[in-house]
């Protein structure tokens, strides 16, 4: 009894001691503001079940459970099989084409899932080039040739690994990157052929990585709805759609929001435990490793497994989309694209900058707590909101918003004369804000690992040396967290650029972004005219893509 | 007084690692923490520093309160110099800007000079452009000293600086360190497991096990005036022996009858130290005992003895002293300066 | 202590942000305190290039300004609602009538029953007090494979759930607006009971599991993966018009079919779009203007003309597409009851496993 009442004097102590209370209070500021949408939308547990629920229940819960985890399973698999195989192959062996494909592996994070469906739709389906060409060639009809169907749960597993694999890819080879040689020449030494060596010693300690990655390409998987829903996969993201549109009732929609908001939960947590153990940090110096030159069979090996993810998850669909825009572009570009593009990009730019500074402070607050278990929840509470579909979040930021901004209104009209009307509801501020509750996990993922590579002895020189925490901040750890921190503004960057559901719900008058226009038109099923907003999509997320990869290898080297 | 520790206890978690722990420390004196690791004597320096707030007492630093139960000045108002173990040098800076770190204070002119003055003092002015991870780890943790003395601080926290460098290059070492400080007059903390590099840097050891102050000496009194067995047992090499007080002045040991002036009561039961350096290799002598093991260590020789009673007792000699295991030692016994304790077994 | 010039970096920073932000309520208030009558605020579930033209038609004529967003009909729904007494929507047009009604029952519709507008929609287009107006109508009708099906073997939506149909049959997800309409019509007359049966019977008809959207049901039929699909006729009229030559072959594989159109049948099946004036409209006189523009001569003919839909109105020329159609009997079913039995109808495909 004393013992735990000591302890809780001393945390609250370590808590608010040191000025330290002013970032904790940022922390908590900023965790609490971020789940407000979370909150609205996980609240709705409270409310009385509907009837709605045991209709579900006896009808199609089990199907949309099922059929997500069996999705999730598929992805986690695939861009396991993907991510790691490539990192491992461009990290330990120099072959033909490496150095194009180490960057180029990312290309297919550019491509948003929908519209990578739309392409592989379009040419694979039964009414599609190839199959037609099949039945034309052999003379046979539907039922007499096999072919897969791309517009299946297995279609959509395929689909979401092609385009999610770089989250894997990147995190997983900048551990690959880092780890100590020595270990891997250990292993050779006990007499592990590289087969086991790989499993038995790189892989596992290259584990937080894997699991960090996967868990991102999994969430993301979790919150889409374009895809699964052109596919005919009912998941359950496309059931608290169909719950809230087909049977009119948003608080049951809420609720199954919330249950999927509690998977989320799960994975995370999960994440965490396995981050938990990567508390390693690289004292010493590093010998450089000079990468063997392959011969023979084996670099074509190596050469194909990574050519092929590129194939698939970009080459093939951004051929597909070019010849749609061949046929198109006549229509589709005018001065309105050229506002689409702008539109898009200064979104996504502000969004970024934004999501790095707020990641930037709950990680430092965090850190200062000395990452203590009260730090941390409120931590993850303000990175909940990345799995959520976007839609759901952008109902969560309407709620409140509208309820802020029509209390704010009243007020005035009850004790001035001004009339305030909405003052967030319906702009820009409130599109940005959704995706600050929706990327910063993005962020913080990125720069939370960054904080981990810095030794807390770093921080305590520094205090010594008679910096404030904000010094030590800006003066040790921004400068050492540049990569992080570019890093994490691209990923957001990207993630906006993509980004549909919420932009369309939130969006002010007269503003359209190039998702948006490519959904208005693939959503008409015109999919050759939504190939040229969705290329100017793709193009743009080049540029942060390649940038990334520039730091990336920056980083590598500098270190 | 600098540095005083009055009655601290520290938690780590819910767990009481230090409890009622007093320390005085001179300016300009060089104190060390020595102890093995999980002792608590880390963490003690860290609430010295300001990282580690305290559950009761208070440290004082320069005549000012720096911790109480209440309060905890922030580290970068102490004034208190710090080297890691990793020595935390900022990857992002050169050689000279890690230096100049901790002189924002001062006018760049005075900084820069000041910078400079100690590049020349480490030896190092030719690398101060140079980012880190160029240099070797002997320049790494003279660049880690010279950045934690460049602000002159009030005290410095050392933390097993030595203990990630080669062998053979940590003694010469700690003492250029401790030189360098002696220069300034720095009052400093080591903390180390190591009680050679204690002894080469230290003008006052503390022995710390399970949280507690065993002793706070010189390095010689330490050696040949411990307080307490456990002390005893941890500072150089040695054997307790059982003996036996046969009067008020002498007393019989397993190496024969002793000459002590301590007040002992006839019959009382005893343990006696004895250092490899008080069995002493006599060819002459008749006392001869029996080699169970030896160990060389280029200077010297290391000798296990076994006596009539199984108990088994070390002997240093030159090197040239050359007896296989097995063959008989003959020796005498210098033990004027014997270490007796009451036997509270 | 931060430096001058990180403080001065730091501090632009600031500004710059704040001005971003100001500049963002500065566009609210535009747009939300619009008090002249010189703008109007639509919020349209109808798609930016199925709407735009004609509301640049109708500054162009009025000089009054419209205000665009585009979303899905009960995102913009919940919009509407959220924002309650201050919002700045003034117009909200769906595409279909339950979003009408469902706005209606939430309260955010306001009844305008206006005389020309109640002239000339027909009732059974526009809401009794006049909640709401449908603006276009929308049939869904059966193509077929002419090569494997002979037209007289069709007749009716209740006749696609007969087993001679077994394997043939493509339709979408029941996810899809217009498959819960065409249910929710076959519930209104048939009841619950007949209806369930039904769509069990066209289940097992099915020739592979609902994907894709219209366009894809008819592309599979032209391919031979079905011989009878059920569809929206614009698409089939897109199509036909198309640009793209495979799109266009396709549909010239395929022929439609009016269902339902015998002595004793009720006739195809139609929803529609429509719009209607909000409860706290700031410019409620444009909104009028909007509304009544919307159901004039000329934008009655542009919805066939550009999406190949039905005009509300009966006096309307047909655009050449529809005219090759020929003439069909409408289910003259009030489309409020397609609002009504909505539920149910989602309800009873779950339970059949229709996707």
């Amino acid at each position: 009894m004393e013992v735990s009442s000591q302890y809780a004097a001393w945390s609250v102590r370590s808590l608010f001691n040191q000025r330290l209370g002013r970032w904790f209070f940022c922390l908590v500021a900023i965790a609490f503001t971020l789940s407000i949408p979370v909150i609205t939308i996980a609240l709705s547990v409270l409310e009385p079940f509907s009837d709605t629920w045991r209709h579900l229940a006896s009808t199609v819960l089990s199907s949309y459970i099922t059929h997500s985890l069996l999705l999730m399973l598929g992805v986690a698999i695939g861009t396991f099989t993907l991510g790691v195989s490539c990192a491992w192959f461009t990290c330990m062996y120099d072959f033909p084409g490496r150095k194009v494909l180490e960057w180029a592996l990312l290309l297919p994070m550019a491509m948003p899932a929908y519209i990578i469906a739309y392409a592989y739709t379009g040419a694979l389906d039964f009414a599609g080039p190839i199959q037609t060409a099949i039945r034309d060639t052999f003379n046979v009809d539907y039922g007499d040739y096999w072919f897969p169907e791309i517009r299946s749960l297995g279609g959509a597993v395929v689909m979401f690994s092609l385009v999610l694999y770089p989250y894997v890819y990147l995190i997983v080879r900048a551990a690959f990157m880092s780890q100590s040689h020595a270990i891997l020449e250990v292993s050779r030494s006990l007499g592990n052929g590289p087969w086991r060596t790989f499993y038995a010693v790189a892989l596992p300690a290259a584990r937080p990585a894997i699991v960090a990655g996967m868990t991102l390409a999994l969430m993301e998987t979790l919150a889409d709805y374009g895809t699964v829903q052109y596919f005919g996969v009912s998941t359950f993201t496309t059931g608290i759609f169909r719950t809230w549109f087909g049977l009119g009732d948003l608080t049951a929609a809420a609720q199954l929001s919330s249950f999927l908001l509690f998977f989320v939960v799960l994975l995370i947590v999960i994440e965490r435990i396995s981050r938990k153990k990567m508390q390693f940090h690289h004292l010493g110096q590093k010998r450089s490793y000079q990468r063997p030159t392959l011969t023979g069979s084996a670099r074509w090996l190596c050469f194909t497994v990574c050519v092929l993810p590129l194939l698939f998850g970009f080459i093939l669909p951004a051929i597909q989309l070019f010849l749609w825009v061949l046929e198109t572009w006549q229509t589709s570009f005018d001065a309105a694209f050229f506002t689409l593009v702008q539109h898009s990009i200064s979104l996504a730019a502000v969004a970024a900058i934004l999501c790095v500074l707020l990641a930037v402070i709950v990680c430092f607050s965090a850190r200062l707590a000395g990452n203590n278990r009260i730090a941390l929840f409120f931590l993850r509470v303000s990175t909940l909101g990345y799995a959520v579909p976007g839609t759901v979040i952008a109902v969560g930021v309407l709620i409140p918003l509208a309820a802020l901004d029509n209390g704010i209104d009243s007020w005035l009209r009850s004790n001035t004369t001004f009339v305030a009307g909405l003052l967030f509801s319906g702009t820009l501020f409130a599109v940005i804000v959704a995706y600050i509750v929706r990327f910063l996990s993005v962020s913080v993922q990125s720069i939370e690992a960054g904080f981990s590579q810095i030794h807390t002895s770093i921080d305590d020189s520094a205090r010594t040396l008679g910096r404030k925490p904000l010094g030590v901040l800006l003066k040790v750890h921004l400068p050492m967290l540049k990569t992080s921190l570019i890093a994490a503004g691209l990923l957001v960057f990207v993630d906006v650029m993509k980004e549909l559901p919420t932009t369309l719900i939130l969006r002010p008058f007269n503003f359209n972004t190039l998702a948006v226009r490519a959904y208005e038109l693939a959503s008409d099923e015109r999919l050759a005219d939504a190939a040229t907003p969705a290329i100017a999509i793709v193009l743009t997320g080049l540029i942060p893509v390649f940038l990334l990869f520039r730091t990336m290898r920056g980083a590598s080297k500098s270190h | 007084m600098q540095l005083s520790l009055n009655n601290i206890s520290l938690s780590y978690g819910q767990t009481r690692i230090v409890d009622g722990f007093n320390l005085h420390l001179e300016a300009g004196q060089i104190g060390c923490f020595l102890g093995p690791s999980g002792c608590g004597k880390t963490t003690i320096q860290r609430a010295i520093a300001g990282f580690h707030p305290l559950e009761s007492g208070e440290i004082t630093l320069a005549g000012r309160s720096v911790s109480t139960q209440q309060y905890t000045l922030a580290p970068e108002k102490r004034k208190v110099g710090m080297v890691f173990q990793d020595f935390a040098l900022f990857p992002h800076l050169s050689v000279q800007k890690n230096i100049a770190f901790g002189l924002k204070h001062l006018p760049k002119a005075q900084a820069s000079q000041r910078v400079d003055e100690l590049l020349d003092l480490i030896d190092l002015s030719a690398h101060k452009k140079k980012y880190p991870h160029q240099l070797s780890g002997g320049q790494q943790q003279r660049v880690a000293l010279a950045r934690a003395i460049a602000p002159r601080p009030d005290i410095l926290l050392l933390d097993e600086p030595f203990s990630s460098l080669d062998s053979t290059l940590r003694e010469s070492l700690a003492k250029q360190v401790r030189l360098l400080l002696k220069r300034y007059n720095m009052t400093a903390i080591l903390v180390t497991h190591d009680q050679h590099e204690a002894f080469a840097f230290a003008d006052k050891v503390g022995v710390i096990q399970n949280g507690e102050l065993l002793q706070w000496d010189t390095p010689y009194n330490l050696y040949h005036k411990p307080l307490n067995m456990a002390v005893a047992k941890f500072v150089g090499d040695g054997v307790l022996l059982d003996a036996k007080a046969l009067n008020n002045h002498s007393i019989n040991t397993p190496l024969g009858v002793v000459e002590h002036r301590s007040v002992l009561s006839q019959g009382q039961t005893l343990k006696v130290l004895i250092r490899p350096d008080d069995i002493v290799f006599d060819e002459a002598s008749t006392q001869k005992y029996t080699i169970v093991d030896r160990l060389f260590r280029g200077s010297e020789y290391l000798y296990h003895l076994t006596l009539p009673s199984g108990t088994v007792i070390p002997c240093v000699t030159a090197s040239h002293v050359n007896f296989a295991i097995g063959e008989q030692l003959s020796v005498t016994t210098d033990l004027k300066h014997l270490i007796v304790f009451a036997d509270t077994a | 202590m931060i430096k001058p010039r990180s403080m001065t970096a730091f501090l632009m920073a600031s500004v710059w942000l704040a001005s971003l932000a100001s500049s963002f309520s500065v566009q609210a208030q535009t747009n939300n305190v619009s008090a002249l009558s010189g703008e109007v605020n639509v919020y349209s579930a109808r798609k930016e290039a199925l709407i735009k033209p004609l509301l640049d038609d109708f500054t162009a004529q009025t000089g009054v300004k419209v205000n665009l967003v585009t979303g899905k009909g009960d995102a913009l729904l919940t919009r509407l609602t959220s924002e309650g007494k201050n919002t700045p929507a003034d117009v909200l047009i769906t595409t279909d009538v339950g979003r009408l009604e469902r706005a209606k029952a939430a309260g955010v519709l306001q009844a305008v029953n206006n005389q020309d507008l109640n002239q000339s929609i027909p009732a059974t287009y526009r809401d009794e007090a006049g909640f709401w107006y449908g603006l276009s109508l929308r049939s869904r009708v059966i193509v077929f494979n002419p090569k494997k099906v002979q037209k007289n073997q069709l007749s009716t939506y209740a006749d696609l759930a007969d087993p001679k149909w077994k394997r043939q049959i493509c339709i979408r997800s029941s996810s899809n607006i217009y498959n819960q309409s065409l249910v929710s019509s076959m519930i209104a007359h048939d009841g619950l009971a007949q209806t369930e049966a039904w769509i069990n019977g066209l289940v097992a008809n099915f020739a592979r599991p609902p994907r894709g959207g219209d366009r894809d049901q008819i592309k599979a039929v032209a391919a031979g993966q079905c011989n009878i699909a059920v569809v929206n006729s614009y698409y089939l009229g897109a199509m036909l018009n198309s640009s793209n030559a495979k799109e266009q072959a396709a549909a010239k594989k395929v022929t439609l079919f009016w269902p339902n159109q015998g002595e004793s049948e009720r006739g195809t099946h139609m929803n529609i779009s429509g719009a209607g004036i909000t409860q706290y409209a700031k410019n409620k006189d444009s909104a009028l203007a909007l509304v009544q523009f919307l159901s004039n001569d000329k934008a009655q003919q542009w919805y066939g003309e550009q999406n190949n839909e039905y005009p509300v109105r009966n006096n309307i020329t047909p655009s050449q597409t529809l005219k090759a159609w020929g003439d069909f009997k409408a289910d003259s079913l009030p489309v409020d009851k397609l609002a009504k039995y909505n539920t149910d109808a989602v309800k009873a495909m779950d339970r059949a496993g229709w996707k």
